[in-house]
């Protein structure tokens, strides 16, 4: 392992091999084994989901125990024939690009196998391209769904899609934290383009410590949901747990169709929302929170401002609701309250019991609806589980935007932009404008790419911000009651399917998942 | 002795002159208002008195007030940009506030909302109406047209003279480089003279076309002064659809050249074509227009490519005269066309839009992110026709556009806000801002009645930010802030004074 460290940096995906003491030669790759012990990793659901569906429906335990054996195997021996080279940013790019896409198959195998889209009027394709999609938003945390009969697939298997989610939440926090210790130098790149958002908060010198803490504190909090949940009358034990796994997540996978809806509770409700809320803010200050510094929220602008834009947006769709959508004021609270922090927080729960209640947003007035899409480009904070933009870097865009304004006046004068109180380096504020330009391009291409392949204007543009943003639901047909198999058609859908993976990995793994291979490539080439 | 001392020693009412850039922007404004206003009134004369009287009044009122300012101030040699914004934002509003009059004196419309809205959309070259266009005698029609003419000679003269002077090292301001000879604003005298008569070239020769085409001699007039400068206003409820097909050629010919640089325009008129034809701007500008048109032909069935051709080059130039209810294309289609809507026209044109240029110049930013992500400590540089750009033109851009989009959601929302569908608000928002006018809303041929009358309000700002580029609206948005900040900075001292 040494040996192979001290090699020359110049690429790579495959590059090399290792003679090990028992005559084995192992291939050198970092993708590959990060790859490995991730898919190992997600076997780990697949068991647990296999005990539920053999303890109560029973229906799918084959399905959740071979699709388990499958992913422990391929995992493992990808583990095991492969050791870690260096870790150059290409590679970075590789390893979690590549690993997210390999995670997403091997988590559609139980789809499959369990027949879980096997339901009249989807032929094989569509089978196939709908577990695809389940698959990817359950990783991707994102809470979109094709899922057209909730009744159908056991407990388990309902159980298997809700750890998912709690796998994607936290992404590869979990990676990170096997991973580093064998990957030793370089892990802090690894651990940068994997943490959501774009802080670099460090909770201590050693990534490895920072990201078992903030594992620890995802724990904790996906736990004391659940608990909230069983002690509040009205779910079940199993509900709460499922509901647990992808409210910190910040996920929005129910096992039932109308979701949150389904308990009519404001307790079961204000519950979720503090929860959804938790999952949106940045991890590292709960981190700080829960070691004695009561601050450290209050004097995070980020926060501020993240709790300033839920508060003012349910506000404002609570005056929304109430004068143009004919509820009641209380009704409007409630549904304006729940599905503000639900999308903002790209956790994607709803309110609604069944199409046309006050909660199917899909159905309230267009200025609402136009709310809940700024919503879902905005985000939450950074460092937390949720996807989207994230206010942080919405700050300092505007301020940069504010700045250009200002130096029309005075081209002399020196301005830095910044965020709080102190000032953002020329060179982040540069990134995160080309981060967005990005994000931009990307929306407008799956928009004119959906509606190209034939789908709806209003589905395509919601869903691809949804998508982008791991939202889940979008508006349309696609809405909180409605359905993307209904909503879009089975290539729009693989379009989708990749863009929660762009988006829950912050863009550039996806998109430079091909330099390490084209790279190794040209390479031998030459 | 300098120009400006020339000036105010010069003999007017006895005392010297003041200096104030705004004032004479808007006495040129009007001057060029007062042109219009009168030929229409003299055109229409033996049409309908009535109107011919009422115009030809106002032009009286706007010229006094004209060259009675052109006479008590006197313009500096350069002013600075704040000065230069604040004189075109002010000669808008005037424009606006002139044509509003006409509309209301002259009784064509009765309501002052929908006055403003007309004549915003005039002055902007939105192609988006509150009147039947059908309803109009000749004076009026051609006062309509001439709005857009107007609006698109101001807008010209914006992007091509005055803001690239006094914005230097400002990369969003495009600038004709090279030789003095091939310079189209060596100076700003000779190239405001050169501007005006290019431009009154372009639309007597296009005028000429649809003469020839068949069009008929009023319907030539108006839809040249609409065409050039890429207006779009139409003296029939249909556009341009039931017109002969060699009219819609000469439409789709002038639209097109409506789009282009005036830099490049004036390149290939000194017979430079090498330099025109290589310019990176134009060759993307043609290259989604050729785009738009093969998918338009691909997404429409029965769409002919000469539809299909004046569809795109209507919606890249921002234009918005219509052959077709395209409203009622597919979605893939209607999604082309609204990112060929936003993108609009190249740069130092008469149309609207974010401009090719730029629009490219952000594609750069974004591929230059993804370099820096692969070896992030390269030097990366985003170059465009043979220069390296600095990240202060980059950052000043970037920060612009930001601020245009943002301008794009908050339109979008108060429309949304009167009731309209979040997609057809997002639409009408862009294409407006965009200075295109028509959107699946208002239909094809740009019935702004559908908008209502809080819709047509809001969008008001969207025309004028769409016409001078953003930069009007966001200073008055910044000096909005300051103010706000003064006045908290002085109800906190004297709530907590200094001791």
């Amino acid at each position: 392992m040494s040996k192979a460290r001290l090699l020359p940096v110049r690429n790579t995906a495959i590059r090399n091999t290792t003679e090990l003491s028992f005559g084995q030669a192992k291939i050198e790759s970092t993708t590959l084994h990060v790859m490995g012990i991730a898919v190992a990793a997600i076997s780990f659901g697949m068991f647990v989901g296999a005990v539920v569906e053999w303890g109560s429906t029973n229906r799918d335990t084959p399905a959740l125990l071979i699709s388990g054996i499958i992913a422990l195997g391929l995992g493992g021996m990808l583990w095991w024939v492969t050791v870690p080279g260096t870790v150059r940013a290409r590679d970075v790019f590789s390893s979690v690009g590549w690993t997210w896409l390999v995670v997403t198959l091997v988590g559609a195998i139980p789809y499959l196998l369990g027949g879980t889209f096997d339901v009249p009027g989807i032929d094989r394709s569509g089978r196939f391209v709908n577990a695809i999609f389940e698959s990817a938003s359950g990783y991707s945390a994102t809470g979109s769904t094709t899922l057209t009969n909730f009744e159908h697939p056991g407990r388990g298997m309902m159980m298997h899609r809700q750890i998912t989610q709690w796998y994607g939440g936290m992404g590869m926090v979990v990676i990170a934290v096997a991973v580093l210790p064998f990957l030793g130098v370089g892990g802090l790149d690894l651990m940068s383009a994997e943490a959501p958002g774009p802080s670099g908060d460090r909770l201590t010198p050693r990534v490895s410590e920072t990201a078992k803490r903030l594992w620890f504190t995802y724990v904790l909090f996906t736990v004391g949901v659940s608990v909230t949940l069983i002690a509040i009358p009205g779910p079940s034990v199993y509900d709460a747990i499922a509901h647990g796994l992808t409210t910190i997540a910040t996920g929005g996978f129910s096992p039932h169709a109308d979701s949150i809806g389904t308990f009519d509770s404001a307790a079961v409700e204000l519950a979720i929302i503090v929860g959804m809320v938790l999952g949106g803010t940045n991890f590292a200050l709960h981190w700080r929170a829960v070691t004695g510094d009561r601050l450290a929220y209050w004097r995070d602008p980020e926060f501020r401002t993240y709790l300033g834009l839920l508060v003012g947006a349910s506000f404002l769709m609570v005056g929304l609701l109430w004068l143009d959508a004919d509820l009641g004021l209380t009704e409007a609270i409630r549904a304006a309250v729940f599905n503000v922090v639900a999308i903002a927080t790209s956790t994607g729960y709803g309110s609604a019991q069944g199409a046309g209640s006050s909660g199917d947003f899909a159905l309230w007035v267009p200025a609402a609806q136009l709310v809940l899409l700024s919503l879902m480009v905005v985000g939450s904070s950074s460092g937390s589980t949720a996807g989207g933009l994230k206010v942080m870097r919405l700050q300092i865009l505007l301020a940069h935007s504010i700045r250009s304004i200002r130096r029309s006046q005075q081209p002399q004068a020196v301005m830095p932009v910044k965020h709080g109180t102190s000032a953002v380096n020329e060179k982040i504020v540069s990134r995160m404008t080309g981060f967005f330009l990005l994000y931009l391009l990307l929306v407008l291409a799956g928009i004119v790419g959906l509606t190209s392949l034939g789908n709806g204007f209003l589905e395509s543009i919601s869903g691809t911000i949804g998508a982008l943003g791991n939202t889940g639901p979008a508006l349309g047909q696609a809405g909180p009651t409605g359905n993307f198999t209904e909503a879009l058609n089975e290539p729009g859908r693989l379009v989708l399917a990749l863009y929660m993976l762009i988006g829950r990995l912050e863009i550039f793994p996806i998109l430079l998942m091909f330099a390490a291979p084209l790279r190794a490539v040209g390479d031998r080439l030459s | 002795m300098s120009q400006r001392e020339a000036s105010e020693a010069a003999p007017g009412f006895g005392a010297p002159r003041r200096d104030s850039y705004s004032r004479l922007a808007v006495a040129d404004g009007l001057l060029a208002f007062t042109v219009v206003t009168t030929l229409a009134a003299a055109a229409g004369a033996t049409d309908d008195l009535a109107d011919s009287f009422v115009l030809l009044s106002v032009s009286a009122v706007t010229a006094s007030i004209a060259i009675a300012t052109r006479r008590t101030f006197v313009r500096r040699e350069r002013p600075p940009t704040a000065q230069v914004i604040a004189g075109l934002a002010s000669t808008w509003v005037s424009l606006v506030a002139a044509g509003s009059v006409v509309y209301l004196a002259s009784g064509t419309i009765t309501t002052v909302d929908e006055a403003l809205f007309e004549s915003a959309a005039g002055f902007s070259t939105v192609a988006a109406t509150t009147v039947d266009p059908e309803s109009l005698g000749t004076s009026m029609s051609l006062f309509r047209a001439g709005t857009q003419f107007v609006g698109g000679l101001v807008g010209l003269l914006a992007g091509v003279v005055a803001l690239p002077r006094t914005m230097k090292g400002n990369v969003q301001i495009p600038k004709g480089r090279g030789s003095r000879a091939d310079r189209l604003v060596p100076d700003p005298v000779i190239g405001r003279q050169r501007v005006v008569r290019l431009y009154l070239a372009l639309v007597t020769a296009c005028g000429f076309g649809y003469l020839i085409t068949g069009l008929g001699a009023r319907s030539s007039l108006i839809h040249a002064l609409t065409t050039v400068s890429t207006g779009g206003f139409s003296d029939r409820a249909d556009s341009l659809a039931s017109a002969p097909g060699g009219a819609k050629i000469v439409a789709t010919v002038f639209m097109l050249i409506g789009g282009m640089s005036f830099f490049a325009l004036f390149w290939l008129l000194r017979g430079n074509h090498r330099r025109f034809v290589q310019s990176p701007e134009l060759r993307i500008y043609l290259g989604i227009i050729g785009l738009v048109t093969l998918s338009l032909l691909r997404e429409v069935d029965g769409l002919s490519v000469r539809d299909a051709l004046f569809t795109a080059a209507s919606a890249s130039s921002t234009t918005g005269l219509a052959v077709n209810d395209w409203t009622g294309f597919p979605s893939g289609a209607l999604a082309l066309l609204l990112v060929a809507v936003a993108t609009g026209a190249m740069g130092a044109s008469a149309g609207g839009g974010l401009r090719v240029i730029r629009a490219w110049l952000l594609c750069l930013i974004a591929a230059r992110e993804i370099r820096r992500q692969l070896d992030p400590k390269a030097v990366t540089v985003v170059r465009h026709g043979g220069r390296t750009l600095r990240d202060e033109e980059l950052d000043s851009l970037t920060g612009y556009q930001i601020a245009h989009f943002g301008l794009c959601g908050i339109g979008a929302f108060m429309l949304a806000l009167t009731g309209d569908q979040l997609v057809d608000s997002l639409w009408t928002a862009i294409s407006v801002v965009s200075t295109f006018g028509p959107a699946p809303t208002m239909g094809a041929f740009g019935d702004a009645d559908e908008l209502g009358r809080l819709g047509q309000l809001a969008m008001i700002p969207g025309m004028l930010a769409g016409r001078l580029t953003i930069l009007p609206l966001l200073l008055a948005v910044a000096a909005l802030q300051q103010g706000y900040r003064a006045l908290f900075l002085g109800i906190r001292r004297v709530a907590r004074p200094q001791r």
